[in-house]
């Protein structure tokens, strides 16, 4: 499913999978309705666009796993929107491309996606990298501290290494590592950020129908 | 963390000395990427490219000769503030500058 505002960004995306072999189930330049018809269509990877006209991208990113807690989200952004990318990472996207991405990284970032590997940009790693740092000094709130999801010495080397622009291979040369396990290691900071916002989610949503008189 | 603006400026113009060398040496395809990081009182930026690296020697080398560029321009200044700067490089395997400061306080 493609998710994009403009309409001729939208088209070329669309065309561009359906050349390389993908079905296109649906494509919508609205975030509400791709939640609406995400249950008929049932996507298997949404790529979608960070800046739509009507609800934020996190919103649509619970609105698909709500519904299709199996789906892979892609998102695509201009550069330069590096908290909605962390939240749309926190929310459950796996994989990030900036738009000024070739069409061949593009397709390469859809299949990975769809493999159910993170996809990250060197950016996207420094932001991840910055936001559990941020957790860990209990910026999170106020029981934070213990609650912090913390890497890996190793998952901090990967991503260091991402963050620097290394690719998976070069960095699975460096540490003698598998791709795979490098791979792993990608996706394990992401997943443990997730969680961990899922619990603080969950825990705020307790509070606070614990805190009202009715 | 917040740094004195006159120890940001130095570090902000190491950073620029660095991808100036970038500029000057590597390829127009070389990309460069920056890496800022704050953990327990410690700045760290890394500058990386993935150019065609420095072969090994070349920079004694060239702080023999007089040509001060990287000596001055990177490691005067971060020494000036008390940090360190380590440089990392491999023919093929591109470049990379990490400098390193303590921000006490």
């Amino acid at each position: 499913m493609v998710v994009d505002d403009h309409p001729m960004w939208r088209q070329g995306v669309a065309r561009d999978l359906a050349e390389a072999g993908y079905e296109v189930v649906a494509t919508t330049g609205e975030g509400g309705q791709a939640v609406r018809i995400a249950p008929a269509s049932r996507p298997d990877v949404v790529v979608l666009d960070l800046q739509l006209p009507d609800i934020s991208g996190v919103e649509v990113i619970r609105g698909l796993l709500a519904t299709l807690p199996g789906v892979r989200v892609l998102m695509l952004s201009a550069s330069g929107e590096e908290q909605s990318v962390l939240d749309a990472v926190k929310a459950g996207a796996t994989g990030y491309l900036v738009k000024s991405a070739s069409p061949e990284e593009f397709l390469e970032a859809v299949r990975r996606t769809a493999d159910g590997d993170a996809v990250f940009t060197p950016g996207l790693a420094g932001l991840v990298l910055g936001e559990y740092r941020r957790l860990a000094k209990g910026g999170g709130g106020p029981a934070d501290d213990e609650a912090a999801p913390r890497l890996t010495e190793r998952e901090t080397e990967v991503l260091r290494l991402v963050a620097k622009g290394l690719s998976y291979k070069q960095i699975a040369a460096r540490l003698t590592l598998s791709h795979r396990t490098v791979q792993n290691h990608v996706q394990n900071t992401l997943g443990k950020l997730q969680l961990h916002n899922r619990v603080e989610l969950t825990r705020y949503a307790i509070e606070r129908g614990l805190d009202s008189p009715d | 963390m917040r740094l004195p603006a006159g120890v940001a400026h130095e570090i902000g113009a190491a950073v620029g000395a660095a991808l100036d060398n970038v500029e000057r040496h590597c390829g127009s395809q070389t990309r460069a990427w920056v890496l800022l990081e704050e953990e327990a009182g410690t700045v760290t930026v890394s500058v990386r490219d993935d150019g065609p690296g420095i072969p090994a020697g070349r920079l004694t080398e060239a702080a023999r000769e007089g040509r001060l560029g990287v000596a001055q321009s990177i490691r005067g200044r971060m020494a000036d503030l008390g940090g360190t700067v380590e440089i990392v490089s491999a023919a093929g395997e591109g470049t990379e500058v990490e400098l390193r400061l303590k921000v006490t306080g």
